[in-house]
């Protein structure tokens, strides 16, 4: 099949985009993102390993689904890493009644040293709910990873998300997730970072149409030396729908945290609601944690609040944790497990959530050589 | 059981305890009461080891050991509790998870092996009943929106899961309406045996209706100035604090 048109004309659209302004420029974007160490790479191969779907190429999918394949290929997810893959091959994912039942599991490795661009289409038909998880690894080399979903949530529709970044040090990873989130239908998206020397995760949420919710969470994760960054933005452009976000960072000496999020709501939204919360630990000299809360209110009839907080571990907790007999590393942990158990319980995607926090244990014994 | 001597303490240069004396014989119950600021809470601070207080003299000796030498968690896990004046909330810690942790930690210190999960249960609620605590708060985040009365009861709870052999209890009363001081001072009842010792701070005679203490000290500017029985602490009740300062200023 020939590519079409409308896809030909997005891709020089972005070519020029990228050519104009590379993806690392400096940009109020790209603010406190570390792109220092992310050097132009050659294409390098990767794997996809996938269970509980069959993901369909682009040419099969057009013949059934091209209206709607047109309307967010290229048209949902926004931004230069967005634009630097939209030239490469696309797996498809259709969420049909029949296809619903067990978690979709998605692997994606990098193999060798370079760059590689997965694109994912999901289209969800009315009513289904199911559950998506997706990894990001590598061999252990200096690989980026850079992976666009786009995902159109029919009426009543239910995807729920669990994204686990868990690369080795020298790895990067920048993901850009645009959904378009229908009538009555539900987004939930939880993110896990735990590897990369860098990783960027660009979010990207259009509540359309009445009903239309979502509720993002995030446990970041950095180490000595790595840097974890959340780009947010969620726009409320029907009347009637709901945000909800928690991002949390549990950062190490040295290491560095970035959440900026964004809450849009648009004229003639009325009766939506939209929580934004970010908090941080900082766990030892020299964590960083940038912290970029947004509100762009454009009517008056809605509910909106934004909280960010950021400090060291509350010394009266660990105090009365050792007053009952525990050690302090033990009272430490006990508290950062709690820390992260409020983003752990949003996923339901078990081994995930023990990677994640055999990550933070790492990272605390790290401090406790 | 406990023999403090001529302790004294300060916080960030400023002087709280200046001299103070007291032994507690295993058994007994000592009530502590002072006016604001006398250095009530400092003591119940510095016996269970809180950062941030300085022992600039003086020895405080717990079962022949020198319990200012120890860790916090050393002295709990040796059977020093602490209820706190205000107990702490920990979100995402609950109650049960936190407890089986300390009960199994100080089991590991006498060379116990840790407390299966069925009578460890079986336990709690039994001690959760006590103090008329609704077991649904046991697996809830510590303290995490109990009300102050279910938070006070929460502490002695612990207690009486921990069994320390040396308690203290800082203005555990604070805060506490009619019943639930009842409920409270039955917890800390049943915690009264010869092997035991209990110190308890508190403003108000209110409470010792229902714990008799086998004396009370007055604490004022740092040092005790008044041992008595009972009646000690309704003559303060009834007259205040400002004729035994008189008496004791030099």
């Amino acid at each position: 099949m020939n590519t079409p048109k409308w896809l030909e004309q997005r891709r020089a659209e972005a070519s020029a985009r990228l050519a104009k302004r590379p993806a690392h420029a400096r940009a109020e974007a790209n603010k406190y993102t570390r792109y220092r160490a992310l050097k132009a790479r050659e294409q390098a191969p990767f794997e996809w390993g996938s269970h509980g779907v069959e993901l369909s190429s682009f040419s099969d999918a057009m013949e059934k689904y091209g209206d709607r394949l047109r309307d967010t290929v290229g048209a949902l997810a926004t931004g230069a890493w967005a634009d630097a893959s939209l030239a490469g091959d696309h797996a498809v994912v259709v969420l049909t009644a029949a296809s619903s039942g067990e978690p979709i599991r998605l692997s994606l490795r990098g193999l060798e040293t370079g760059f590689s661009a997965p694109r994912l289409v999901i289209l969800a038909e009315p009513g289904v709910e199911r559950d998506l998880q997706i990894e990001l690894v590598d061999e252990g080399v200096d690989h980026h990873l850079n992976l666009v979903v786009e995902a159109d949530l029919a009426k009543g529709s239910q995807l729920r998300l669990t994204l686990l970044q868990d690369q080795s040090t020298i790895g990067f990873a920048t993901t850009t997730l645009a959904a378009r989130v229908g009538r009555d239908a539900t987004f939930d998206g939880v993110w896990f970072d735990c590897g990369a020397q860098m990783a960027r995760h660009d979010v990207q949420i259009d509540l359309v149409d009445s009903g239309a919710t979502t509720k993002l969470s995030g446990l970041m994760l950095p180490r000595p030396g790595q840097h974890h960054d959340h780009h947010v933005h969620i726009r409320h452009s029907a009347s009637n729908t709901h945000s909800d976000q928690l991002f949390k960072s549990l950062v190490a000496a040295k290491g560095r945290s970035v959440f900026s999020g964004c809450v849009e709501v648009c004229e003639g939204s009325q009766g939506c609601s939209a929580d934004q919360l970010s908090r941080a630990l900082l766990m030892g000299d020299g964590a960083e944690f940038d912290a970029r809360p947004q509100l762009l209110i454009s009517y008056d009839a809605v509910e909106a609040s934004h909280g960010s907080s950021c400090g060291a571990m509350d010394d009266n907790a660990l105090f009365f944790l050792r007053s009952r007999g525990l050690d302090p590393d033990e009272a430490r942990f006990l508290m950062a497990q709690a820390f992260a158990g409020e983003v752990h319980e949003r996923s339901s995607a078990s081994d995930f959530i023990e990677r994640s926090n055999s990550a933070l244990s790492g990272l605390l014994s790290s401090m406790n050589p | 059981m406990l023999s403090i001597h001529d302790l004294h303490v300060s916080v960030e240069d400023q002087p709280i305890l200046k001299g103070l004396n007291l032994e507690i014989k295993a058994g007994e119950v000592h009530a502590i009461m002072g006016p604001n600021g006398s250095g009530k809470s400092t003591l119940c601070h510095i016996l269970s080891g809180r950062p941030g207080f300085e022992v600039t003299s003086g020895s405080a000796e717990y079962d022949g050991k020198d319990l200012l030498d120890m860790e916090p968690e050393e002295r709990a896990r040796e059977g020093v509790f602490l209820a706190f004046q205000y107990p702490v909330e920990i979100p995402g810690i609950t109650n049960l998870y936190f407890l089986k942790a300390a009960v199994n930690a100080a089991r590991k210190h006498r060379g116990e092996e840790p407390m299966a999960a069925v009578p460890f249960l079986r336990m709690v609620r039994e001690r959760a009943a006590m103090v008329e605590l609704d077991e649904s708060l046991l697996s809830r985040s510590l303290n995490v929106g109990f009300s102050g009365g279910e938070k006070k009861r929460n502490e002695i709870f612990q207690m009486l899961v921990l069994e320390p052999k040396l308690a203290l209890l800082d203005e555990t009363d604070s805060g506490l309406d009619i019943d639930a001081l009842r409920i409270v001072a039955e917890g800390v009842n049943r915690l009264r045996s010869e092997g035991r010792a209990i110190l308890l701070v508190t403003h108000y005679q209110r409470l010792l209706d229902y714990i008799i203490p086998d004396q009370v000290h007055v604490l004022s500017d740092g040092r005790i100035v008044r041992s008595g029985d009972k009646s000690l602490a309704l003559k303060l009740e009834d007259q205040g604090y400002g004729w035994i300062e008189t008496e004791a200023s030099p």
